[in-house]
């Protein structure tokens, strides 16, 4: 367990070193472009982890690196506020960090590098100007042939047509290379989510920090996370388990379970605490213990299939630049030709600058952000999540405050606690407040500023929160914006077997509880 | 060998048109790969695939065209020329011929 506070600072700061590193290597030209990404990735991984020892986590989710080169690529101007995060089943990032995370890894100025954008550059500014010229020299020739015949003539109606000739070969290349571009585009616009804009994108980590029956912290790490992960003490493990598109009904129940047992047990006289509490952790592994193996492994099986989606769709992307084929080389040209008008040394193009490091500073939340399309619904919708997925919590708060007794597992952050379990919860106490949850928060904010919120209010703000989402179930399943056929599958009836164990939605209605 | 044929009109007008596509391509069509749209590269990203194959095919694609379109300038700036050494051979020939057969020009007038 972590004892230095500053130790995760220290960590950022070279690590934020690394990252002006590899910005001072932005403008290099291309063959060096892969090795300074390479850089990037590398940054990503030497990022600083969290600093809690027994943390679960990577520093790095293990799909940022395929999603930096699935979405790195600009195939159609305007896309940056069209995509939107899929995370199916799972947690997504707030507009803020979704949008800066898509723009750290595309160049800037990214529409004037589009596709899109040079490829009716050359339709427009260049085919379009010369497209003319070889009918033109040849109608113009055919005038001029009838006022100039003999030797010299015949001459320089050869150079006339190697013109031509010059000018059919560029328009022939532009024209081929044309095409060339709008198929890979239109294949990569596709692969980047189409018109939908859906673009898959790494879900947070969720693990627990010790045993879960014995639970020191629940650990939340986003992709692109820097420093210390989100921790969430026993008492808020509803919103992890949510978070992690789990059974966050779960949680109560074995809390309660355990409150029931410790209660308990504690009325004989005599008896130690902490030998009633292990006790009750003991038994609760036994009876909890399949659902929570089941949960873990619908977790998992969860995270993989956005890591696979990404690298599916990276794949192909790949094969299509792999397989892009331009024409053009030089062509002859006549001797009466002025080489003193040549200007042979083509000109050094710009680069598009090579991605950053997306660095996720909010955290994450069960609603996806929208990002229809038009500015002004980008716009509201960011409002919307600022006003923090977890208000609707407020609510309820009161009526479910009750749960959290304060005894039991709440205890965690104090003494032996991680820093960064005492740093989250406080954290996460200040999210009662609508609002605060969303604010941006300092990259070591959690760690440097542990808010002196105590246990017991964190607990009972944010317990509060879990049973907002939770009473919408819809909220997850209609507002996730894909519709393939796993999820359909999941939400098929016949499929009621696997709600427990393999509950996408994390959610099972209290009629329908078989542990209510 | 031809009739010799030499109309100083419709060489001008030739001229004219060649000039024209000179500045439309000297002013115009360049400076777009130069300096405009088409001076910058395509953000393929950096997937595998994209610094291997598409941005080099892209990046041949451009130096030839530029290539090509310097060719083409340079012919052009030929052609230009040679119209001039024509229309400036045609006065001493059109003197020498005049002596000669006192054909007038055009010949067909």
């Amino acid at each position: 367990m972590t004892d230095d506070l500053f130790a995760a600072d220290d960590d950022a700061g070279s690590a934020a070193e690394g990252g002006f590193v590899f910005e001072a290597s932005l403008e290099l030209p291309q063959f060096e472009f892969t090795l300074a990404f390479g850089d990037t990735q590398a940054t990503g991984t030497d990022r600083a982890g969290c600093s809690s020892g027994d943390c679960p986590h990577p520093a790095a989710h293990p799909a940022e690196a395929d999603w930096v080169q699935l979405a790195s690529a600009v195939p159609v101007e305007g896309q940056l506020h069209r995509f939107k995060p899929r995370c199916e089943g799972m947690a997504y990032p707030t507009e803020e960090d979704f949008r800066a995370a898509v723009a750290a890894v595309r160049p800037a100025d990214a529409d004037a590098f589009s596709l899109q954008r040079l490829r009716s550059g050359w339709t427009d500014e260049v085919g379009g100007r010369i497209g003319s010229w070889p009918e033109r020299l040849k109608s113009k020739l055919a005038a001029l042939a009838e006022g100039w015949a003999g030797e010299d003539f015949d001459a320089f109606a050869a150079m006339a047509d190697q013109a031509r000739a010059l000018a059919e070969g560029a328009i022939d290349d532009i024209e081929s290379t044309v095409a060339e571009l709008e198929q890979r585009e239109s294949a990569i616009y596709t692969l980047q989510g189409g018109d939908s804009g859906e673009i898959p994108y790494p879900a947070p980590m969720v693990g627990t920090e010790g045993e879960w029956s014995n639970l020191k912290a629940l650990h939340v790490r986003p992709a692109w996370w820097h420093g210390d992960c989100i921790t969430m003490t026993c008492e808020e493990a509803e919103k992890a388990l949510e978070l992690a598109g789990a059974d966050a009904g779960l949680a109560g129940e074995v809390r309660e379970f355990v409150e029931e047992k410790v209660g308990a047990g504690l009325l004989g006289l005599g008896t130690l605490v902490s030998e009633v509490r292990a006790l009750a952790s003991e038994e609760a592994k036994t009876v909890f213990g399949e659902r929570v193996a089941a949960e873990l492994a619908a977790y998992v099986e969860r995270q993989a299939a956005i890591d696979e989606s990404i690298a599916e769709k990276r794949t192909g992307q790949s094969a299509e630049l792999a397989a892009v084929q331009t024409t053009g080389e030089d062509r002859p040209f006549p001797s009466g030709a002025d080489v003193s008008y040549m200007d042979l040394a083509a000109p050094e193009p710009e680069f598009p600058s090579p991605p950053v490091s997306p660095q996720t500073t909010m955290d994450p939340s069960p609603v996806p952000p929208g990002g229809d399309g038009t500015a002004a619904a980008t716009e509201k919708t960011e409002d919307e999540a600022d006003e923090n997925p977890w208000d609707d919590d407020e609510d309820d708060g009161s009526q479910t405050g009750g749960l959290a007794s304060g005894g039991g597992y709440g205890t965690v952050p104090g003494g032996g606690g991680s820093l960064g379990a005492g740093g989250g919860g406080g954290r996460l106490g200040g999210a009662v407040g609508p609002g605060a949850m969303a604010t941006p928060q300092g990259l070591f904010g959690p760690a440097v500023t542990p808010t002196p919120t105590s246990g017991t209010n964190a607990a009972s703000g944010s317990r509060g929160g879990l049973f907002g989402p939770q009473g919408q179930p819809g909220a997850k399943g209609g507002k996730a914006p894909a519709k393939d056929e796993e999820e359909t599958e999941a939400k098929a009836p016949e499929n009621l077997a696997r709600r427990e164990t393999d509950n996408v939605w994390g959610w099972v209605a209290p009629k329908d509880d078989p542990h209510n | 060998m031809g009739e010799r044929v030499f109309d100083s009109a419709s060489i001008a007008e030739y001229r004219e048109f060649l000039l024209e596509l000179i500045d439309e391509l000297e002013n115009e069509v360049l400076p777009v790969l130069s300096a405009g749209t088409l001076s910058r590269a395509p953000a393929f990203g950096v997937a595998p695939g994209a610094a291997e194959n598409a941005a080099v095919q892209y990046a041949r694609f451009h130096t030839a065209t530029w290539r090509n379109l310097q060719f083409l300038r340079g012919t052009l700036h030929g052609m230009e020329s040679a119209l001039a050494q024509a229309e400036s051979g045609e006065d001493e020939t059109f003197f020498m011929e005049f002596g000669a057969s006192f054909a007038p020009n055009p010949p067909e007038a």
